[in-house]
């Protein structure tokens, strides 16, 4: 059987929720030797989703995605697809074999906390991949502990690769690996921003590389817990050390393009080139736009205009988003 | 003003507990949209039925669209407060009137462990076990980390039986700093002074108790089942055979929604 694109639209798609996506085409991949690919278009999605009752392999798997065009560039847009249930986790991920990238996702309940993602994976040998996604919390405070990614089950057979991503106003934390959540995490070049807490480790083995947080609104959690081994390169605008590896950059000033544009300005002195270039050894090459990183890269999910005089095209790189529109 | 979308096939799964948890079934609700939905092509026979009921709200529908999740209860059966010991049952308050979900041993046991509880025992409905406060904040469950007795040690300072406030010294190796203030503060404590490697806290036994019902719901509790609600097959082939949409009275939608739990 071959592989198979369904889609998430308003009007004139195979689904008009990725709830509803998820759940028609439920089936043994492996068997059928399908991978799913589930396009979202721009809609405002309200249904929560359970990825569940598949079997997936690392070459059979589900891939949810915006397709090109459809892609938010780098900022919260709601005219792109967005899914913002206004209670419960927006997406519970349960299944080994999952992709999930170029979404916005928001978990606005101020009562309950909602995790945008979810970990809850019972089997071994799951590899998961979040990738250019922007995720959204409620507000800037210690409740509900709302979190951008929780990894709360997998084991430690599992892999998370979770990179090229925009955590904005966490009233918890962006990423937290929590004390029964024993997989090897790998968290590359995203941005954090506005969020109570940064990244929390308990358990597993968490590998936080080129990574940028900003205005961590309880300064000493901005990394919480002891980091593994080749963590390195992250940036933030506090003293707070992720405390291994030897080019962390602590009290940075970033400089944004706007108040609710995360991409790096030319002005910016605490990110442009400051990361490790290919830090997932091929795993990826772009940056949260979808655009190539070239030369040194820079922390966080944004890579400043690559490859050329940064201070020369930098008015260029500013308003790059709004020609694209 | 509310349209519902019903599997019209059963999905299946090798695996049992992946079948029931994860799988839709024939006459399992999937969605709710509002009246007038422009519904996809995929939303459509041979997969789904949808069925309109305009006396009912999107809001109201969501309920019929919950999964059969475990929820459980505590009592406590008995008590030496002044100590600071507790004889607690728990129970799963969505086992159904067969008794399908009722809980196990084994689904709470390794988590009462790794909190100090003693005496764990099960007595269907329920297990019982001894909750000592002093034991549950010494234990790997109250600080998040696995063999906590090969990182720290803990000194009872003082203990009011009247007001049930704990100061306790911990004494904490090989865990950073920003982690034990973390966890501290995540428990409910309070700290007091810091210097070097030792913490001391105070903290308040209905904070621990409270905490630890918390965390073992959290960890423990799962979907038992994808859905609560369904409609029969019966139904759902009355529905194909109408070409897969059908239009109901509040009344009529209520009386084909089946709830697994009273059955």
């Amino acid at each position: 059987m071959a592989n198979k694109t369904v889609t998430v639209k308003t009007s004139g798609g195979d689904y008009t929720s990725l709830a509803a996506a998820v759940t028609g085409e439920q089936l043994d991949l492996v068997t059928n030797t399908r991978i799913l690919t589930i396009e979202c278009y721009s809609l405002k999605d309200t249904a929560t989703v359970s990825i569940d009752g598949y079997t997936t392999s690392s070459s059979y798997y589900i891939k949810i995605t915006s397709p090109v065009g459809q892609r938010h560039l780098g900022i919260w847009n709601t005219g792109k697809y967005y899914l913002e249930p206004a209670s419960g986790h927006p997406i519970t991920i349960k299944e080994q074999n999952v992709t999930i990238e170029f979404l916005q996702i928001s978990a606005l309940d101020t009562n309950t906390a909602q995790y945008c993602i979810f970990d809850y994976i019972s089997d071994a040998n799951a590899t998961i991949k979040i990738k250019n996604n922007i995720f959204k919390g409620p507000v800037v405070d210690s409740t509900p502990n709302s979190r951008g990614v929780y990894l709360y089950l997998s084991a430690a057979t599992c892999v998370w690769y979770i990179y090229n991503n925009l955590f904005i106003t966490f009233s918890g934390s962006a990423i937290v690996q929590d004390t029964y959540a024993n997989q090897k995490l790998y968290a590359y070049n995203n941005t954090i921003v506005n969020s109570y807490r940064g990244f929390v480790r308990s358990t597993g083995d968490f590998i936080a590389i080129n990574n940028l947080l900003a205005s961590i609104g309880f300064t000493s959690y901005t990394y919480v817990g002891t980091f593994f081994t080749g963590s390195d390169y992250n940036a933030s605008d506090n003293d707070d050390n992720i405390g291994i590896g030897g080019h962390n950059r602590v009290s940075q000033t970033f400089t944004f393009v706007g108040a609710s544009d995360y991409h790096l300005n030319a002005a910016d002195a605490g990110a442009i080139g400051y990361g490790v270039s290919d830090p997932g050894s091929g795993l990826f090459s772009d940056d949260i736009d979808g655009e190539t990183r070239t030369g040194t890269w820079d922390c966080g999910a944004d890579q400043h205009a690559a490859a050329v005089a940064k201070q020369d095209i930098g008015f260029l790189r500013k308003y790059k988003h709004y020609l694209r529109r | 003003m509310a349209e519902i979308l019903f599997k019209a096939i059963d999905a299946t799964n090798p695996d049992p507990d992946k079948d029931r948890r994860g799988c839709y079934k024939k006459g399992y609700p999937v969605v709710v949209m509002p009246d007038g939905h422009t519904w996809g092509k995929e939303e459509a026979l041979p997969k789904f039925i949808i069925v309109k009921c305009t006396e009912v709200t999107v809001e109201q529908c969501k309920q019929y669209i919950e999964s059969w999740n475990d929820n459980f209860s505590y009592t406590v059966v008995s008590q030496d407060a002044a100590k600071g010991i507790y004889t607690v049952r728990v129970q799963n308050d969505t086992a159904n009137v067969s008794g399908l979900n009722r809980i196990t041993l084994a689904k709470v046991e390794a988590f009462l462990t790794k909190w100090g509880c003693t005496g764990i025992s099960f007595t269907s409905p329920y297990v019982q076990f001894t909750f000592k406060l002093w034991d549950v904040v010494r234990s790997d469950g109250f600080w998040g980390k696995e063999n906590i007795d090969d990182f720290a040690s803990f000194v009872l300072n003082s203990y009011d039986s009247t007001t049930g406030i704990g100061t306790i010294t911990a004494t904490v190796y090989n865990i950073p700093e920003n982690a034990v203030l973390f966890t501290i503060k995540e428990r409910g404590g309070t700290l007091i002074s810091h210097s070097g490697n030792e913490y001391q806290f105070s903290i308040e036994r209905s904070a621990i108790f409270e905490l630890f019902k918390a965390d073992v719901k959290h960890r423990t509790e799962r979907t038992f089942c994808v859905r609560k609600f369904y409609i029969s097959e019966a139904d759902v082939n009355t529905v194909i055979s109408a070409g897969g949409t059908v239009t109901l009275t509040k009344t009529q939608l209520l009386n084909k929604l089946k709830n697994k739990l009273t059955e």
